[in-house]
């Protein structure tokens, strides 16, 4: 005991976990991460379920960590520490906006340019 | 921000704080010397050239948001944002024809105040001066309050200090030297952003290739890759007519047309917005690398920092220290001196001291500055937070001026009911959009209404007006 407590190690070292209070949702495929621990974590990720998809995302001291450029899919979070310590998993969904919405959004910024474009490049009209 | 280890040692950071401070205000000092009118202080003498005129345009538009935001932007919203933040340039090339009309039409004129009361009337100016105050004022508390916090996450400065040192160097020297102090530190600040920004986008190219970095993004980030990222491309003219009303209104661009020779404004802010357009994308290609480096990210805001770090040790954190410095002075700077001119011109003068002598308004701008400067500091200190997103909400407010600005400035039809109803109308709705859907449709929203309003009492218009009355001498 007393040697562990001289190399600093806590003496009932919690399991890490998120700061999120629950899964938590994103219309643009990106999000902040955020998590506490006693010790380095290493991050996880996987899609859908599939174990196959897992992939480390960050290792270190870190408290944060952000994610992005995701697809649509559900995403499951995990964070392990050096002694084997796993948090609860912490379920991402992303689900980005219409894409129809988005091109008329485009089409209508692209119209609005374009005549303030004309106005200016076309100069005064009744002098 | 506040996860992340300062990549500079506090004592080498507050040695190149002191360093530029001193060489500031020393320039300021010297190139406000010949200054005895307000004329002088304000607008240079109206007598800047080709270079000046180019890198303050450039410079004054490389804040603090394009070296730390444009990184950002990208790691969220991909090379769309990237390029979205780029459009920002649109607004300097297009300010280009019309700085040149502003000069013509108005070879006496001091601010975008005196264009709206000439143009439009004093109900007009008095939407107008509340606008562009709201939009300036918190500008400028973003920017100084983003300086105390990004020296503070840099190099571990406190951040009162950061911020107060910043605030009073930028004081300082547009007090004793004025728009002539802004513009000259302007041309150095450009030049070193510049230069750092090029060496740090080779460096990066150095240490991954670009295929790696490609590789990197498609699997593990491919969002961002997407040409039909719907997040993004909504952002996109979301993006770009923020900063065409950001430019067209505010009176950083309108004292610069003023100050520029004869000639030279069209020129200066067409090339000012040439330089400008590839920095977005040169930081923003360091975030799209932090993958392929392996570089963590435990702050959305400062993978730019994090990623030069990484690539060029203690140098690249030297050299984003000297990076973000410059880009915070290079725009505290130029709002306090155009913030202050504006108050001083639209407000004292026209409304207070009609007859104030030319001396007198410039002891005046003075004090408005050093008033701003403390007004600033007193928000700041508490750092009650990021101020990103009031900026953001000032969107709105800043797109319903475009119509009536351009049409102002084009077409006598245009009048004082499109104006006023442009700018509320516009303001109403999108801040109801801004609310009810996003701030990524706000400024959109608020464009729209505004030029259907606008152009339909321009349409319907019996009245013509005399462009001499712009034409009005102090």
């Amino acid at each position: 005991m007393l040697l562990l407590a001289a190399f600093g190690a806590p003496l009932h070292a919690a399991a890490p976990r998120f700061v999120q209070p629950g899964a938590i949702t994103s219309d643009t495929g990106y999000a902040m991460i955020g998590w506490s621990a006693d010790a380095p974590v290493t991050l996880t990720m996987l899609r859908n379920d599939d174990p196959a998809t897992a992939r480390t995302l960050y290792s270190g001291s870190n408290s944060a960590s952000f994610v992005s450029g995701l697809e649509d899919g559900r995403y499951t979070l995990f964070l392990r520490d050096k002694a084997g310590l796993r948090s609860a998993p912490l379920e991402l969904t992303v689900i980005h906006q219409p894409l129809a919405h988005a091109l008329l959004l485009v089409a209508m910024g692209a119209l609005i340019f374009l005549a303030i474009v004309a106005t200016i490049l076309r100069g005064p009209r009744d002098e | 921000m506040s996860d992340v280890e300062a990549i500079l040692p506090a004592q080498t950071a507050w040695l190149l704080l002191g360093a530029f401070s001193l060489l500031w205000i020393a320039l300021g000092a010297y190139w406000g010397r010949r200054n005895t009118s307000f004329e002088d202080h304000a607008l240079a003498g109206r007598n800047i050239g080709l270079a000046l005129g180019t890198t303050t345009a450039a410079a004054t538009w490389i804040t603090s948001n394009t070296t730390m935001l444009a990184p950002q932007f990208a790691l969220q919203l991909g090379i769309w944002g990237m390029l979205a933040y780029a459009t920002a340039s649109f607004g300097l090339l297009l300010f280009a024809p019309m700085a040149g009309r502003i000069r013509t039409l108005m070879p006496h004129g001091y601010t975008s105040g005196d264009f709206f009361r000439l143009r439009y009337g004093r109900l007009a100016w008095a939407i107008f001066l509340l606008f562009t105050l709201f939009y300036s004022l918190t500008w400028l508390v973003s920017m100084a309050m983003a300086g105390g916090i990004l020296l503070n996450a840099l190099s571990g400065i406190p951040y009162a200090w950061g911020m107060s040192v910043i605030l009073a160097v930028c004081v300082i020297y547009t007090m004793r030297g004025g728009l002539a102090a802004v513009i000259g530190t302007d041309f150095i600040q450009s030049l070193i952003i510049i230069a750092g920004i090029v060496v740090v986008g080779f460096a990066v190219l150095s240490h991954v290739p670009i295929e790696r970095i490609h590789a990197n993004l498609a699997s593990e980030r491919p969002a961002l890759l997407s040409v039909l990222f719907p997040a993004a491309i909504m952002a996109i003219f979301n993006n770009l007519l923020f900063g065409l009303g950001e430019v067209f209104h505010n009176n950083v661009w309108w004292s610069r047309a003023f100050a520029f020779r004869e000639g030279v404004a069209g020129k200066a802010f067409a090339l000012g917005g040439l330089v400008w357009f590839p920095i977005p994308i040169a930081a923003g290609f360091i975030a799209l690398a932090s993958g392929a480096l392996n570089v963590a990210v435990p702050a959305a805001d400062m993978v730019g920092p994090l990623v030069i770090a990484d690539v060029l040790g203690q140098t690249g954190a030297i050299a984003i220290f000297i990076i973000v410095f410059c880009s915070l002075a290079s725009s505290i700077d130029s709002l306090l001196a155009a913030t202050s001119d504006l108050v001083t011109e639209d407000i004292y003068r026209r409304i207070l001291r009609p007859g104030a002598t030319p001396r007198n308004l410039k002891k005046v701008a003075q004090y408005v500055t050093l008033g701003l400067g403390v007004f600033t500091w007193a928000i700041c200190l508490p750092r009650i937070g990021t101020l990103a997103t009031v900026l953001f909400f000032a969107g709105p407010l800043v797109g319903a001026m475009i119509w009536p600005i351009v049409t102002g400035l084009y077409w006598r039809r245009a009048n004082a009911a499109g104006a006023v109803g442009g700018m509320l109308l516009g303001a109403g709705v999108g801040l109801a959009c801004y609310f009810a859907i996003g701030w990524y449709v706000a400024t959109l929203a608020a464009t729209a209404v505004s030029m259907v309003w606008v152009l339909a009492c321009a349409r319907f218009s019996k009245s013509r007006f005399d462009w001499a009355k712009l034409k009005e001498t102090a």
